[in-house]
């Protein structure tokens, strides 16, 4: 009889990168395990170096810098500002990597690390962007020009890119991908997670949806658990990365309509998807969109996706009912969508 | 600094460089490796996929082109990646990596 290993016992390496805890675990008993695992944190490390908007000396920041002028750009920068773009197109401007300027607005002007401790800590008036009258809303993303040709980029003026979770998601894909030649892999990118192939002898890497953080006790259970390969589970939250700025509660994920933080029903939002761009925008857009929306919109496209409200209900999305599995939900309940 | 001092440090400093520099292209030639290696991702299905192959375009309103219409409209090539996701009758054993918002 063949004991099949559990896949938490294979080889895994743990590593803070791009402001958040990650990890990536391969399922093969190689010696280069360990080595092939430092590549994937190096590799988030130099794209990190690229695609910070929180680096002053990262390409990002010098794009942002240099509005208004055709900047060649690394295949790395081309290839996460072009993903971002379509999918600014494919969730109509619910996801829209170019509202910098109304985040930056609202507090997050630094890494979260930044604003949650020491001197930092909540955001002063004196180091935020003056809250102008008229907030910077959204669809600014049609006006970025893009030119084949030498992979050249124009930022127009008033427009500035946060490649956030874009970029977290598409270094976690390229990651399983290359680790694809050493065996099936699994990169957990601060909670975004993409797997490849299932680990011998299972149908899937076992993953779960955690609680969100208000909802959560000490080892509170989780959500939901499921098998993934090939695909990639993006949870987006309001959850977590909240602050007090402006006399109000902020959080990081803006409305393009208002330009302000969004006002939701929504806690958290998880989606299952193709791609990491796709769970990633889409996991946005749901929060952005409220959970009748979220649920009728994501639905309607096929995703599978968890949506919990802010009163502690559960929505789940017709595709996600395939995905789990009964005996390890520790909470679902269906609501008719009025 | 004496003369003797200045060409021992210029020469370290020198080493220092050239050391720098062959990192940088390492890591930056691996990179870029790594990234031409790099399977892109499956086409989102909303998009049109042509027999055979799976492409791409971005929208005309993306190209930076001023001459004509969408000639040259960015063009990703995409392999197609099978998404599979076991049946939700086999329980999920403890959890290697659990998703959720960013911390």
């Amino acid at each position: 009889m063949t004991v099949l290993r559990d896949p938490s016992t294979w080889p895994e390496r743990t590593f803070y990168a791009m402001g958040c805890q990650m990890s990536a675990h391969l399922a093969v008993e190689t010696e280069q395990a360990p080595a092939a695992l430092a590549q994937v944190e190096a590799f988030f490390h130099a794209a990190e170096g690229v695609l910070s908007r929180f680096r002053p000396d990262s390409e990002l920041a010098y794009l942002n810098a240099h509005p208004g002028k055709w900047l060649s750009l690394s295949p790395l920068l081309w290839d996460v500002v072009a993903t971002a773009l379509e999918m600014a197109e494919q969730t109509n401007g619910l996801f829209d990597p170019t509202l910098l300027f109304a985040l930056e607005a609202a507090g997050y002007n630094r890494s979260f690390d930044r604003m949650t401790t020491g001197a930092d800590a909540t955001p002063s008036t004196q180091d935020t962007v003056p809250h102008q009258g008229t907030p910077r809303r959204g669809g600014g993303y049609r006006q970025v020009r893009l030119r084949r040709a030498g992979q050249s980029l124009n930022l127009p003026a008033g427009l500035k890119l946060d490649l956030g979770g874009i970029a977290k998601g598409y270094v976690a894909q390229a990651a399983v991908n290359h680790l694809r030649a050493w065996g099936p892999a699994l990169v957990d990118a601060g909670g975004d997670l993409v797997a490849g192939d299932a680990p011998p002898g299972h149908p899937g890497w076992p993953v779960a949806v955690a609680a969100p953080a208000s909802r959560s006790q000490e080892n509170a259970a989780d959500i939901a658990r499921l098998w993934l390969a090939n695909a990639a589970l993006a949870t987006s939250g309001i959850d977590y990365r909240q602050w007090q700025a402006h006399g109000r509660t902020m959080h990081h994920i803006i409305n393009p309509a208002t330009g302000e933080p969004a006002v939701t029903d929504l806690l958290s939002a998880t989606v299952l998807a193709p791609t990491a761009a796709q769970a990633e925008s889409w996991a946005k857009a749901a929060i952005i969109l409220g959970a009748a929306r979220a649920e009728r919109q994501l639905g309607r496209r096929g995703f599978a996706a968890l949506l919990v409200l802010r009163d502690g209900s559960i929505l789940t999305t017709s595709p996600a009912q395939r995905w789990l599995t009964g005996p390890s939900v520790v909470e679902r309940q269906e609501r008719t969508v009025q | 600094m004496t003369r003797r001092t200045a060409s021992h440090a210029n020469r370290w400093l020198n080493a220092g460089v050239v050391l720098t520099g062959v990192i940088a292209s390492l890591v930056g030639a691996s990179l870029l490796q790594w990234q031409a290696d790099a399977a892109v991702p499956a086409a989102p299905s909303s998009l049109p996929v042509a027999a055979n192959n799976t492409v791409v375009r971005l929208p005309a309103s993306m190209d930076g082109q001023d001459n004509g219409p969408n000639a040259d409209a960015v063009v990703v090539e995409l392999e197609p990646v099978p998404t599979v996701v076991a049946p939700s009758d086999i329980p999920v054993p403890r959890p290697v990596a659990r998703s959720r918002s960013s911390r």
